[in-house]
């Protein structure tokens, strides 16, 4: 009886340790939005098709500048593989970073339900044996994939820090580089509507003259619009590098109350920048 | 001390915006004083304007082309710690593989005393499905 007793004892003091399993729910959000947020290529698209748009701002006469324009275009085409590869390398990892702090990756209980199902159709255990397995070998699995899992996102985070740092650090520099471009676009599209407005107003067509002017004022809108999107998606880069500090700080203990506390704050930066960058379309 | 890729690019976004900025002091100066500026003069200060932005076009252009070197190396870093976790997800799943592979076999197992070819080969079949997905995925 005593026997029984202790045996029983161990399997619920077995149990309630192997249900001490990480819950890394909010490294998997911060990584998924991180992920996400990574791929916006919005503006990266626009600042190579910049000089493309700015054709249309030209005067009928003015050749030379559109030939002018398309070198630039031509020369901004040419790094945009490699703008779109820096993108692609933030994303993919999060994304790595994601699957593996997901639940669904410490969990066997699909797996097990379908070999117990099996087993018990087969006959080779009974109701009985087929819920002990589901529940105990359920837990252990569980429990010996966490370990292992958590070994390796202190192994992954610990690698990834420095060049992530680097990377988000000339992204951040790119986004001001686009808003440089969106800048000189704006101008441009001022400095010609402020030629033809002279001109009109030369001619007393003073009608046509006010009309350039709300058209100028539109298109300098539209420019802000993007500007503000460009300096939205900068403080989204800036969350999510500071977030990733955190992470590697923190590496040891991934699982810790306080720093998913501090993960879900970020979180919640990354996507309100990150909402505000991409609502600005 | 060698100047970086990012501090070449950081300068030249600098000069960008300063010479974007003359292009404006130029229209701000030539377009309020249309009629007291010489046709001649009209001509020169337009191509001025242009030419400058074109100037401040161009240096953003190049800032972008330092910050694209200045990122390679980071790039192949990150897709080396990226590739330890997908090794990771990957070691994990693979566990799971066996499982679903055990489960196959127990199917067939099962179905082999009882001599019926009716039940064994969906079973068989089944089973080589699952390996070869198993291997798929690797």
């Amino acid at each position: 009886m005593s026997i029984k007793l202790i045996r029983r004892s161990a399997i619920w003091l077995v149990v309630l340790v192997l249900c001490a399993c990480a819950n890394l729910g909010s490294i998997r959000e911060f990584a998924a939005l991180s992920s996400d947020s990574a791929g916006y290529t919005a503006l990266t698209n626009e600042y190579a098709t910049s000089p493309t748009r700015l054709k249309k701002y030209t005067l009928e006469a003015d050749d030379a500048q559109r030939k002018i324009l398309d070198e630039q275009a031509c020369q901004r085409k040419a790094q945009v593989e490699k703008l779109l590869l820096f993108h692609r390398t933030v994303s993919s990892y999060m994304k790595a970073l994601s699957e593996l702090s997901s639940d669904e990756i410490v969990s066997y209980d699909k797996e097990l339900k379908d070999l117990t199902d099996k087993a018990l159709t087969a006959k080779y255990i009974d109701e009985k044996e087929a819920g002990a397995v589901n529940a105990i070998a359920g837990l252990i699995a569980r429990a010996a994939t966490d370990f292992y899992r958590q070994k390796k996102l202190k192994l992954v985070i610990g690698e990834a820090n420095a060049p992530l740092q680097d990377l988000l650090a000339v992204m951040k520099n790119l986004v001001d580089s686009y808003s440089s471009s969106l800048e000189n676009e704006k101008a441009a599209i001022v400095l010609y509507h402020r030629r033809l407005m002279t001109t009109a107003r030369q001619e007393k067509q003073s009608v046509v003259a006010e009309h350039l002017w709300l058209e100028s004022q539109v298109e300098a809108e539209r420019l802000d619009t993007r500007i503000r999107a460009a300096e939205n998606y900068h403080k989204t880069i800036s969350a999510i590098s500071a977030a990733h500090a955190d992470l590697y700080a923190n590496r040891d203990r991934v699982s810790d109350k306080e720093v998913q506390r501090q993960m879900r704050e970020y979180s919640s930066k990354i996507r309100d920048a990150y909402k505000a960058a991409r609502g600005d379309e | 001390m060698a100047k970086s890729r990012k501090q070449a690019a950081e300068e030249a976004l600098e000069l960008a915006a300063q010479f974007r900025n003359a292009s404006k002091a130029v229209g701000d100066y030539l377009y309020p004083n249309w009629t007291i500026i010489s046709p001649g003069d009209r001509i020169t200060l337009q191509g001025l304007e242009i030419t400058l932005l074109n100037l401040a076009t161009d240096l953003v252009t190049q800032a972008v082309g330092f910050l694209v070197l200045a990122g390679q190396a980071a790039v192949v870093d990150l897709g080396a710690a990226t590739k330890t976790a997908t090794a990771a997800i990957a070691r994990i799943n693979s566990a799971k593989k066996v499982i679903k592979i055990a489960t196959a076999l127990i199917g067939l197992a099962a179905s082999v005393p009882t001599g019926n070819w009716g039940g064994i080969k969906p079973a068989i079949d089944l089973l080589v499905a699952t390996v070869k997905t198993a291997e798929e995925e690797e």
